[in-house]
């Protein structure tokens, strides 16, 4: 077969100003079905407000159509596109007088000392949890975890649920919590996990409902 | 050898991303004398599981509507470059 049928071919035939063909270039046809979802996750989590992430998610593809020809292969295709959709939800913020991210929020490591003591150990042992199968399937179950979650600073919680929508890559969130380094990201995680897990400790697993 | 504290961010990085095989093995020796970081591991797995109904719940995916506005307006800009 020639290499003029493949698809990537088909794409610059398209396209006669591409000129530099990148590999991890997708043809622009396939991104509602391979980002749209992704980049709507984010749009919503940002703003609560499904009309506008739409919005979002249209903007972001069509600026990202624009700039194709200047994406390199730096990062991946998806990471860049929640790149550009972050500049687009800190714009909209803008124009709704709104704070994009409180960036005062808590040092993870203020934590630390209540999770760990000085060398390093667990604080306070780890209670067991009891029939979290059963906790699982209950709806109040999940709406202590939401308020678990509601309860944290504002970008803790972000970071949690962009690492449990499990469709980004760790550099991508990184860049979307302004944090420096993947490292850092997976302390950050870790301690607002282990929060996390106190919580659900202390609303659920623990007020004596074990025995029965 | 690994500190809990230190491989509680293993165990986190473990569950979304692929460990180096020196930080696998530093996390698993701590794993066998360490019934704690065990329990926060399991525990985790169950914190995740119940994040990912609350948020499958919560951020569904974009609507059939969207989905073809979007499409086909880029479709149409795609036209006009």
């Amino acid at each position: 077969m020639q290499a003029g049928s493949l698809l990537t071919h088909h794409h610059i035939a398209t396209h006669p100003n591409n000129r530099y063909v990148y590999a991890m270039k997708s043809d622009p046809a396939t991104w509602v079905d391979s980002y749209a979802d992704t980049l709507y996750r984010y749009a919503l989590l940002k703003t609560a407000n499904p009309a506008v992430a739409e919005d979002l998610v249209q903007e972001t593809l069509i600026a990202a159509l624009k700039g194709h020809d200047s994406f390199m292969e730096r990062s991946s295709e998806k990471t860049w596109m929640i790149g550009i959709l972050k500049h687009k939800v800190m714009d909209y913020f803008r124009s709704q007088t709104r704070e994009f991210t409180s960036t005062t929020d808590e040092d993870p490591h203020d934590y630390d000392s209540i999770l760990f003591d000085d060398s390093g150990h667990w604080r306070n042992p780890l209670s067991p949890w009891k029939d979290p199968d059963q906790a699982l399937e209950n709806q109040d179950f999940l709406n202590i975890l939401q308020a678990c979650i509601d309860n944290l600073p504002a970008r803790h919680a972000e970071a949690f649920m962009l690492s449990e929508f499990r469709d980004l890559e760790s550099d991508a969130v990184c860049k979307l919590l302004d944090i420096s380094s993947t490292n850092n990201l997976w302390v950050l995680l870790s301690r607002v996990r282990a929060r996390l897990r106190d919580c659900l400790d202390n609303n659920w697993f623990r007020p004596s409902r074990g025995q029965s | 050898m690994r500190t809990c504290k230190e491989t509680a961010a293993l165990i986190t990085k473990a569950s979304l991303h692929r460990l180096s095989l020196r930080e696998w093995l530093a996390m698993n020796l701590h794993l066998m004398i360490c019934h704690l970081c065990r329990r926060f591991k399991r525990q985790n797995l169950i914190l995740s599981q119940a994040a990912r109904r609350l948020l499958e719940g919560r951020y569904g995916q974009l609507s059939a509507q969207a989905r073809r506005r979007i499409d086909s307006v880029i479709q149409h800009a795609d036209e006009i470059d």
